[in-house]
Parts: structure tokens; sequence; C-alpha cells
């Protein structure tokens, strides 16, 4: 069993390679710079960027790169099963409030005031696509920040690339994503940490082929203009969402899945997010609620360890 | 020889009745004393108990809090419930999940140590 921890794209990323064989730490070892590349193109923080560029081309067609590119579909498809709630074009309302660099700046440097106008959220279909010449073209003032989804498709692309020399997991920032059974033929053990103790754990998982994400308000806040802030944006609002859970974990067929049903859940808040997560065939998840009640999903006992 | 068999036989008979008696006399006076002994204890705990709540006693300082009251148990209450969809408003079966308490030692978990750890993004 090899494994490797480091940063990228602003969070704490891990690796494991379920495997004997000799080499399977230099295998791990390519994994952060595959991070690397990926957050080149797709971050909002870096001003040279590929998402960067074409951020600041609106109205002109763009060619992308093929990450690029899955990743602009893959929050397409996410923007479809949320009902319009996880969108990347919650980049102006992010900025607008607050979070207008790195998380880590923010705690350092504090938070802007800023009384500008929060602009309406549009939808992924005012972006123009030509799939036969790959290119994407923004509208005036649209601009794109891929957030969550950015990391559920680097983890779940990571892992991809693992499977070919044993069993994987790759967990990017609390996204996780498993290629199947451990070498042993037992799931991954899990941990669902409890957002109200940082050491503690809310329940234990065990994940064969899925993908598990938690989606909270817990960590990334901050206050502005003597307001609480945090970075889930209610498309509905443009304003950091107005609601009761204060995470919510959720396990799906695959980690983009279990990403956009996390923050939906949490949008929707407790009761909403909980009847939403029992319609969704495939879905089970857990949302902690800012009062400590804790709900479980009814599928959610096929996942637990005990 | 055969004549006087039976007359200690009568006299054995005699002796026993007398032992019997005696036996049942002596249950008897124990019976009336430990049945006394286990009243007279009762009537001193109650008398004991209305001292020990009364805060009326003339001269008595002495402050107790109240007796606790025994509330009736609710099945229904602090318990898991479901509603067929969903544990909706219930506090969760969390980190307890597996756990086993081993004579009082530190608790212990049934399933093994976690490979990862989900959370909101950090």
């Amino acid at each position: 069993m090899y494994r490797i921890e480091f940063k990228a794209m602003g969070c704490q990323m891990l690796a494991i390679l379920d495997s004997t064989a000799a080499n399977g730490q230099e295998k791990l070892d390519r994994v952060p710079a595959w991070f690397e590349e990926w957050e080149q193109v797709l971050s909002r923080f870096r001003t040279d960027s590929e998402l960067s560029c074409l951020n600041r081309s609106p109205n002109q067609a763009v060619s992308v790169s093929p990450t690029l590119w899955e990743v602009f579909r893959a929050a397409q498809t996410a923007e479809q099963r949320s009902g319009s709630l996880v969108t990347p074009l919650v980049y102006t309302a992010l900025v607008t409030a607050g979070y207008d660099r790195s998380f880590d700046e923010l705690v350092e440097n504090g938070t802007p005031v800023n009384d500008h106008e929060i602009p309406a959220i549009g939808v992924l279909e005012s972006v123009e696509l030509d799939l036969a010449a790959r290119t994407l073209t923004l509208p005036a003032g649209a601009r794109l920040d891929f957030g969550g989804v950015a990391k559920g498709w680097a983890a779940n692309e990571a892992v991809n690339r693992l499977k070919a020399y044993g069993p994987a997991l790759v967990d990017a920032g609390g996204d996780i994503a498993v290629s199947g059974l451990r070498s042993d033929g037992q799931p991954w053990p899990i941990e669902i940490a409890d957002p109200m103790e940082p050491e503690g754990a809310l329940a234990m998982l065990k994940l064969g082929r899925n993908g598990v994400a938690t989606s909270g308000k817990d960590y990334r806040h901050w206050m502005q203009n003597g307001k609480a802030r945090h970075h889930i944006i209610d498309p509905r609002t443009s304003a950091p969402a107005d609601t009761d859970v204060l995470a919510a974990t959720v396990v799906a067929p695959s980690v983009l899945e279990a990403e956009t049903a996390a923050k939906t859940a949490l949008i929707l808040g407790g009761d909403e997010g909980l009847n939403w997560l029992e319609a969704q065939r495939g879905l089970a998840g857990v949302l902690a609620l800012d009062d400590g009640e804790v709900l479980f999903s009814r599928r959610m006992d096929q996942y637990l360890w005990s | 020889m055969t004549i006087n068999r039976p007359t200690q036989t009568s006299k054995n008979r005699r002796s026993r009745a007398g032992q019997v008696k005696i036996l049942l006399f002596t249950l008897a006076i124990a019976g009336t004393l430990g049945l006394w002994e286990v009243f007279s204890h009762q009537a001193q705990v109650t008398v004991a108990a209305a001292a020990t709540t009364s805060t009326n006693v003339p001269g008595l300082s002495l402050e107790l809090p109240p007796l606790p009251e025994l509330v009736p148990f609710n099945p229904g209450q602090g318990a898991s419930q479901t509603n067929g969809n969903s544990t909706s408003g219930v506090a969760a079966p969390t980190a307890p999940l597996g756990r086993i308490l081993m004579g009082g030692s530190a608790p212990t978990f049934s399933f093994p140590q976690a490979m990862a750890r989900t959370r909101s993004s950090r």
C-alpha cells in the first residue's frame, strides 16, 4: 500500500495505491504533477490560467484544451442534475461576496468591503459551444468558476489513471474517488468528518465502486461588512446560500455526481435537501445541520460500516 | 425382650413429638423476631425519609435538594424514529456506530482505521 499527500487547488490532496509492486510509489509520485497541470488550466486565482484567459475573452469563440472542455461538459451535467443550483456562473457572485482571491490569502489579508449590487446568475445555455472546433463563447459579463466540479473531475481522472496499477483512492480536498474494491476484496473505510468537531467523525463509510463528496460552509467562511459569508452561492439569490445545513455528504456512483448532489442538498436546506436526496436513485447522504442535528437518508444504511 | 419393644417404641414416639414441638416453637419465636426486625427497620427508614424531606422542622437549618421525580419512560422518545423515507429530525446514530465498551476501558470501534476522510473542501 502506497500513499502520497500534497497540496493543490487550495486543498489537501491524498492518493493511495493498493499495490505491492516495487514501482508503486513511483506511480503515485506522478499525481502531484497531474494536479498542477490541471490547476494551471482550471484555476480562477491564477491570472495566467486557461480559465482566466477564457474569462477575459467574452463574445469570442475561444479554443480550449481537452481538460477545460471536459470540465465544462461536467459542469453542464451538474447544472442539469441540480436544477441549475450548481453552476460555474457563480464567479461574479463569489467575488461580490468577498471571495476574490485564494482562501489562504483571504484568511491572511481579510475581505474587501463590497457594496456592489449582486448580479443575477444566468445559465450555461448562454455559453455557445462548437463541438467540432471545441470552442466556447462566453456572453458578456459571464465568468466561470468550476469550484468543486473541478476537484471532483480531478479526483475521478486521477483514479482512472492510477487504477491500471492496482486499486486506487484519490481524495481531492474531501471529494473522494475509488477505483473499486481493495486488493483484499474489502471496501475502503472512509470517515465523514464532523463539522462541529474537526477531529471527530459522524460515521464510517465503506466504499467500493462509488464516490463520496462533502460540501459545507463550516470552513470556507468569512465576514464582509459585518455579515457572515461562505463560498456556496445560491444562484437563485446570487448570494451565499441561506441554509440550515452546515455540511452535506453524499455517496453517489461517481465522485462528480456526489459533489453535485452534496452542494445541491446543502443549498436546498435540511428538510428539502433530504427529500431531494431520497428522490434521487443511486444517492445516499448525511446532512449535518447548524443546530447539531444530523439527518441520514434511507439509503445511507448500505454504506455505513457497522 | 419381645414385650419391651412396644414400650420402647412408644417412648421414642413421645420423645420425637416433644422434639417437634420444641422445633416449631423455636421457629415461631425466630419468625416473629425476624418479622419484627424487618418491619421496625422499615418504619425507621420512613421516619428518616420524612425527616430529610421536611424543611419545617423547628431548629433544623439543614436544607436538602428536592427528591428527583420519576418520569415514565416513553420508548418513542430519544430513540431513532423513521417516517418510512428518512430519519428526518432524528439525532444521528453517529460515531457510536460499532462502538464496543469493554469493562470501562476507553471505547473502541469495530470498524477499521479510516483510510481517507471526506469533509468540506480544505
